[in-house]
């Protein structure tokens, strides 16, 4: 049994202080996770709440034979984004709620529009499945076995989908695509300030 | 563990080795995609906030009662089980219903408010007769049936004699015993003469059998058929023997 498995047994006989330790060890993957859907601090606020609410509420019925308590409450964050976005009324597939996000969004710093513009626009060419599993495996550093329980489906069209992405993403963003012109102008100018126009 | 830049491209090349052949272009991407992960910090207060509204919340979580895991086939026995006992419960009651017709004995109280003499022939243990007077062994069932009530009388004990001829002999119709017993034969009023019996008779149905009287039959007159329960003795001896039964019947020239 893992340490996860651990703590949650003992949140359900009732030690609630157990559920400190877990919140500890995945509030911040799961608000960066809910930030990289929604793009808005306030926002991935009000879904994080949310998503340890319904943890500890529901902790009773999560069954560690089933699969671990990571995958468990990352289900949940992802279920409660959509739920945002459907309450929101969204005219885009709710599953697919990037360009939503992005156009949404509450932008902290100049630093940060600038660094969420050129990631943006890296992710907007691929499909949302393949973008999830990317920035699950890559900034949340997930493996692929989460990730299938995470997204649902098998291991294996998991990988699939993460291979068709990294090269979709090569062949759209290669040396000389107008896509990497535009980042590594971005980059240029983040670091060559006298070079901003305005 | 965090995934290396490395660790990522042999991960990547292990999936679809076809990129190996583009490493500098997917080497670039990869690191651009490492490099650039947007720096995101929650609110410190509102992370101490929340952790606290959490575990303030400790009413919510109630210890996790463990069902006793029951075997898979339990699910499909038990209501096959239930089936069956519903079966078992109805067709008793189905049957009490189809059950024919048989006339019993109408209690005393009845025959007092409906003296119709019509009926006669179907109420029976009058308020002085001799099994009225041995009454506190007769069958509570037998005393309280009614007609409409006669398929209640299936489990106990019953006896059935029509409108006889004048002669020496009674045509018992039908008699259901539920213990050993016999019939008496015997006349309505002062004298409750004894006129005749039957054999002791072995529990169940028996079939239409005939009881001979010393004395005859007379038309016109009442006499009544008591059925009495043997009290082991293998004797019978109305004084010690009970009364379960009891009919009256008329006599007429056909």
């Amino acid at each position: 049994m893992d340490d996860d498995a651990l703590y949650v047994a003992r949140c359900q006989s009732g030690e609630t202080d157990a559920f400190g330790v877990l919140y500890d060890a995945y509030f911040d993957k799961i608000y960066r996770f809910v930030y990289y859907k929604t793009f808005s601090a306030e926002v991935a606020e009000d879904i994080t709440s949310d998503v340890f609410h319904k943890a500890l509420q529901k902790i009773q019925s999560f069954d560690a034979e089933k699969g671990t308590f990571s995958a468990w409450v990352y289900r949940i964050a992802r279920n409660s984004v959509i739920d945002y976005y459907r309450t929101k009324q969204t005219v885009v597939p709710i599953e697919d709620v990037f360009d939503v996000a992005v156009d949404d969004r509450t932008v902290e710093s100049l630093d940060a529009h600038a660094t969420l513009t050129k990631v943006t626009e890296y992710l907007k060419t691929l499909n949302a499945k393949q973008r999830e599993i990317i920035t699950l495996r890559i900034w949340e550093e997930r493996s692929y076995k989460e990730i299938a329980e995470i997204v649902g489906g098998s291991e294996d069209s998991v990988k699939m989908a993460f291979s068709r992405g990294i090269r979709e993403l090569r062949e759209r963003c290669g040396p000389l695509s107008p896509l990497m012109l535009f980042v590594a102008c971005g980059l240029a100018s983040s670091v060559l300030p006298f070079f901003d126009i305005s | 563990m965090k995934p290396t830049l490395e660790q990522l491209l042999t991960d990547i090349y292990a999936l679809d080795a076809s990129l190996r052949e583009q490493d500098a272009e997917v080497r670039s991407l990869v690191q651009n995609l490492l490099t650039e992960k947007p720096v995101v910090a929650a609110d410190a207060a509102f992370r101490a906030r929340l952790r606290a509204e959490l575990l303030a919340e400790r009413t919510v979580v109630a210890p996790k009662i463990k069902q006793p895991a029951l075997p898979w086939w339990l699910y499909y026995a038990a209501p096959i089980g239930f089936a069956t006992v519903l079966i078992l419960m109805l067709v008793p009651e189905y049957t009490k219903t189809q059950a024919p017709f048989v006339p019993t004995a109408v209690p005393t109280t009845i025959e007092q408010s409906a003296p119709e003499a019509d009926e006669a022939l179907f109420m029976d243990v009058p308020v002085e007769s001799p099994a009225a007077k041995r009454g506190a062994a007769v069958s509570t069932e037998s005393e309280q049936s009614t007609f409409g009530v006669a398929a209640d009388m299936a489990q106990s004990d019953l006896l059935y004699v029509g409108t006889q001829e004048p002669g020496q002999v009674v045509l018992v119709e039908s008699a259901l015993l539920t213990a050993p017993a016999y019939v008496v034969i015997q006349e309505i009023g002062q004298s409750e003469a004894v006129l005749g019996m039957s054999d002791i008779m072995l529990l169940g149905e028996q079939l239409p059998f005939a009881v001979t009287l010393q004395t005859s039959l007379l038309s016109g007159s009442m006499y009544e058929a008591v059925l009495y329960q043997d009290d082991g003795d293998g004797l019978r001896a109305t004084t010690s023997d009970v009364v379960v039964f009891a009919m009256s019947f008329s006599v007429s020239v056909r």
